[in-house]
């Protein structure tokens, strides 16, 4: 539309103005088809100017109405009458929005813009083209969204003699728009409440695992204290009894004496493996990477290395740098090496075999042994607690020390498996977690 | 013998068959022993700080060594021993955690608040008695003379 209609005004008297428009390209035809296309452009800007949905509004070069049409009577519910020769299309529009248009022109052209009518055809003046959403107010004071176009209107010289405004009613898609912007919203909200109820689940199961966690704490540290109390009793004035009171007593007095502290003993016993076992669920995995080598070689020590009252061959090949929790790992070598020297101590010469290998390209520790080895058949149960394959009288323990192995190896993220033949000695084999990095 | 340390060892402990089984390898390793004994922990703060029934001592008569239970009635034993360690007047006896506990925070805890020693009492009696002879050097420092003053 910019630039194609051209507006001459002709200022008479002051009462009123008379607008003719002219179509261009009709201008040199003979004066009767003129008359007629003239007619016709009239007919047809007649149409469009008194269209009921679009505001026209224009204005001489000063701002001040000098037309307006039906649609805009329509939409603000001014007559012509009431706003031509009297005001600038301006004070129809919200006056801070026109403010805030004014200093965003200001800032864009570098230079002071009134915040009046300048501000709303600046760009048309400079041959622009300008669309602009503002908020349109009504004689009542009520007020509406309009797209606002501006196209200056230029004599034959390209004097700017005034403006044309061509507003639309914008509330129906204003409508849509907050429409799809309340049902984006709502998206959004359900989202944000899905999602802080998931946190809520979260965080209310979380604290029931910490309760949980907390209660197993209190119960295993009151069993850790007050469960070993009275066996230190039980075991204690036993043996009070022996020494103050053995001479006179039966040798089968005190070969009872001698079983109830016994008894005492092995549940003290019990009581330790099954506290370290339910604290390895607990206990934070402090991971690194160390010599597998100079562990083995330390736990042996511990165990009794070299053993002057029996005949023990150790075979210990390299073994590869392990990465895992040392003193959790420790407790694996302890127990499996602890075992291979009990289940051989009915041997002549007992012989525990230590390696590595690479089973599946995963390094697999194991330890071999010459002992009672077991029946293959009962494997399943190998690593359960308080799982025993052999009688108390023959071998001593309390069935937990290959449930602590398997848990800690698991907590690694490895796997511990067994190959045994009744008699014919047994094989442990372990893996870890293969890196803590890759 | 020695008028500073009217008491030589101090024992506190609440069970009363830990309490008799205490006694005994102590009485076994030292038989002349002058023992004090705090049935709980705000009566061994009493005793040692001479305060409530033990009012008419002197603060400077300390033991030479406290044995020290952790799970104790009214006051227990790591706040006695964070009583006694954050005194200037009674920060140099030496304690000795004596308990049932094996678990890491209570050994962890006890070293921090600067215990001297810390005993787990076995279940077996006879590694009980040993580790009671075992407390070696205090022991010695019970045997030491009177210092004379001046």
């Amino acid at each position: 539309m910019a630039g194609t209609v051209e507006v001459i005004t002709q200022s008479a008297d002051g009462e009123g103005v008379l607008p003719i428009f002219n179509v261009e390209g009709t201008a040199n035809s003979a004066r009767k088809q003129a008359e007629d296309a003239l007619l016709k452009a009239g007919a047809l800007e007649k149409a469009i100017f008194d269209s009921a949905y679009f505001s026209c509004i224009a204005t001489d070069a000063k701002g001040v109405i000098q037309l307006f049409n039906v649609g805009s009577e329509r939409m603000l519910g001014y007559t012509a009458s009431d706003v031509v020769n009297k005001i600038t299309p301006a004070e129809l529009h919200d006056r801070q929005e026109v403010i805030v248009r004014a200093n965003a022109l200001s800032v864009e052209f570098a230079t002071p813009i009134a915040p009046g009518f300048d501000a709303l055809v600046f760009k048309a003046a400079r041959g622009i083209a300008d669309i602009y959403e503002l908020t349109k107010i009504r004689k009542d004071g009520t007020r509406f969204p309009a797209i606002v176009s501006v196209t200056a209107l230029r004599d034959a010289r390209n004097e700017i003699i005034g403006y044309l405004l061509i507003g639309t009613d914008n509330s129906a898609r204003k409508r849509a728009e907050e429409a799809l912007l309340k049902a984006a919203a709502f998206q959004a909200e359900t989202i944000r409440q899905l999602n802080s109820d998931l946190e809520q689940r979260v965080n209310e199961r979380t604290a029931q695992l910490k309760a949980a966690n907390d209660e197993l704490e209190a119960f295993s540290y009151s069993v850790s204290h007050d469960l070993r109390t009275p066996l230190r009793a039980v075991d204690g004035f036993s043996q009070v009894v022996l020494d103050k009171f053995g001479p006179q007593l039966p040798d089968d007095g005190r070969r009872y004496l001698q079983t109830i502290r016994a008894g005492a003993q092995k549940m003290g016993a019990l009581i330790d493996d099954l506290l370290t076992f339910a604290r390895l669920n607990r206990q934070d995995l402090t991971k690194r990477s160390f010599d597998t080598g100079s562990l083995v070689r330390t736990v042996l020590e511990e165990l009794g290395s070299p053993w002057p009252d029996r005949r023990v061959e150790i075979r210990c090949r390299e073994l590869s740098a392990s990465c895992g929790d040392p003193v959790l790992l420790k407790q694996v070598w302890l127990n499996l090496l602890s075992n291979a020297l009990k289940y051989t101590r009915k041997r002549e010469l007992a012989v525990v075999e230590i390696g590595c290998m690479k089973t599946e390209g995963v390094e697999t520790f194991f330890v071999r042994d010459n002992g009672t080895g077991f029946d293959m058949r009962y494997a399943d149960k190998l690593f359960g607690v308080f799982q025993r394959f052999h009688r108390a009288e023959d071998y001593e323990g309390t069935g937990v020390g290959l449930a602590i192995v398997q848990r800690i190896i698991h907590r690694h993220g490895g796997r511990v498996w067994a190959d045994a033949a009744l008699d014919h000695g047994s094989t442990f084999y372990f893996t870890l977690e293969k890196k803590i990095t890759p | 013998m020695n008028e500073a340390h009217s008491v030589e060892l101090m024992l506190v402990e609440d069970n009363p068959e830990d309490l008799e089984l205490a006694l005994l390898a102590l009485r076994e390793a030292s038989p002349t022993c002058r023992i004090h004994i705090a049935r709980d922990g705000a009566e061994a703060l009493d005793f040692i700080f001479c305060e409530g029934p033990y009012g008419g001592r002197q603060i400077a008569d300390v033991p030479n060594v406290i044995l020290l239970d952790l799970k104790l009635p009214k006051i227990d034993g790591l706040d006695v021993l964070k009583r006694l360690k954050g005194d200037p007047r009674t920060k140099m006896i030496p304690v000795v955690v004596l308990t049932s506990s094996k678990e890491q925070r209570d050994v962890v805890e006890s070293y921090e608040l600067g215990v001297n020693s810390y005993i787990v009492k076995p279940v077996n009696f006879e590694r009980f008695s040993e580790a009671v002879r075992n407390l070696g050097t205090y022991w010695q420092n019970l045997n030491q003379p009177p210092k004379v003053a001046g």
